[in-house]
């Protein structure tokens, strides 16, 4: 599973493999998969570690704390949003996206003002939300 | 309507002070906001440039160059805030992590009361999420924000623990040691003024108990040549100099001098009501409210020979 997401994000974002050297994947039971540091100190006490990039389920989906992070390496599948669809999104609203959108169903790297600012799900030309709760917000400046 | 400051409080801490009228009437104000650029995610320029963009009137503190004060109080609003770009933290919490000696040579660092992250994600920046980090607290109710607040400044290097420090598993020693300790919190009676409410001394006699227990647990945590940064929040010398006095009797730790240049200060206070510490305790570092217009605080540098 560990190295199935590192291929998937290669295949679908472009982001290649070496931008993860230094760090060390982690999984769990509950297919969250984790980025942390190579060594764990007290690992039998450790409860979480490092940051999670992924769940793996029926389908792979991308953090987006992991896309804000790595997506300035991303070469394909993203979408760039106007200031209002922006605020949109992290209201936790589905975006038509406007004109021409150069990525394929699944899920995509949203940007802003070239920020890679979060995952979302382009579905039948909407992409859908899939901003965890807690990370909502009311931007009041973009 | 102003809070109504203790008449035993006036008495305990104006003989403290350089200027008593100044800091009782700065307990009255609220202090700035304040924030830190998260260096693992931007840019200090960048941000800076941006959030000016807003129309906000930025401060760069003079003795930390990625924090700002900010006219707006909106700062946890921005797109910067979202993106994890920055860090909403009061400026005297960034004292701390900044006092670590060499941090990136510490290899593994602990944060043994974390939550709910101002000072650990200042130090993953800090380390450039290089080594661990190791981010502990107590309270499995503020793991969730320390781990939600390590994730969006995207922290690679922490590791959270869920343990009571005082039976610590001391199966690793630890490079450096932040002890920022639950405190009477006194230095944040501007934010929450109800604090004077519930403000005691048996409450300050009852966490310098607790402290004493913790930094002596800590400093055994360090490994030879480490540093130990014991902080509070707080004026009262028995949770302060008390407690570092208290160290100093057990073990062979030494106190450091603190420097900040840039920002004002006073020395650690050598005897309270009657109570004489440890002359070394004078290298701690005090910051009143009134002096820089920040919360009060406490901090000393400890060093494991």
């Amino acid at each position: 599973m560990k190295n199935d997401i590192l291929a998937y994000f290669e295949e679908r974002f472009g982001i290649a493999k070496k931008e993860f050297e230094g760090f060390r994947l982690y999984a769990d039971r509950k297919g969250r998969v984790m980025l942390g540091p190579k060594g764990i100190p007290l690992d039998d006490k450790a409860i979480s570690v490092g940051m999670q990039i992924a769940r793996v389920g029926n389908d792979m989906k991308p953090s987006t704390n992991f896309l804000q992070l790595f997506g300035r390496h991303a070469t394909k599948n993203s979408i760039s949003l106007t200031k209002e669809q922006t605020h949109a999104y992290l209201m936790g609203e589905d975006v038509q996206p406007s004109g021409k959108v150069d990525a394929t169903d699944g899920y995509v790297l949203l940007k802003y003002l070239d920020y890679p600012l979060a995952c979302g799900l382009l579905k039948n030309k909407t992409i859908k939300n899939v901003l965890p709760k807690p990370r909502r917000m009311d931007a009041k400046h973009l | 309507m102003d809070p109504i400051i203790p008449q035993k409080f006036k008495d305990r801490y104006s003989p403290l002070v350089d200027d008593p009228e100044a800091f009782l009437q700065s307990l009255l104000t609220q202090p700035p906001k304040s924030f830190r650029a998260n260096t693992l995610k931007a840019s200090v320029r960048e941000v800076k440039s941006r959030m000016e963009s807003y129309g906000f009137s930025l401060r760069q503190v003079p003795w930390y160059p990625d924090a700002f004060i900010s006219s707006s109080p909106e700062i946890g609003s921005t797109l910067e805030h979202f993106l994890g770009h920055i860090y909403v933290q009061e400026l005297t919490s960034m004292l701390p992590a900044l006092t670590v000696n060499e941090i990136q040579k510490a290899g593994l660092v602990l944060d043994a009361c974390a939550a709910p992250g101002s000072k650990a994600t200042q130090l993953a920046a800090l380390m450039a999420n290089r080594g661990a980090l190791v981010a502990n607290d107590l309270d499995y109710h503020r793991i969730k924000a320390l781990k939600f607040n390590l994730e969006r400044c995207g922290c690679l290097n922490a590791v959270i623990t869920n343990q009571d420090l005082r039976y610590y598993p001391e199966k690793q020693e630890f490079g450096a040691i932040l002890l920022d300790a639950p405190c009477s919190s006194e230095g944040t009676i501007r934010k929450n003024p109800s604090l004077l409410s519930r403000w005691s001394e048996n409450d300050i006699l009852s966490k310098a108990g607790l402290q004493r227990q913790l930094i002596l647990k800590a400093y055994g945590l360090l490994s030879p040549g480490g540093t130990l940064v014991y902080s509070t929040c707080t004026f009262a010398p028995e949770e302060n100099e008390g407690v570092l006095d208290f160290l100093l009797s057990k073990t062979e730790a030494k106190i450091q001098e603190v420097k900040i240049p840039g920002l004002k200060t006073s020395r650690g206070i050598e005897e309270f009501r009657g109570k004489k510490f440890s002359r070394e305790v004078k290298k701690a570092v005090r910051v009143w409210p009134h002096q820089n217009d920040t919360d009060g605080f406490f901090l000393a540098k400890l060093v494991k020979p």
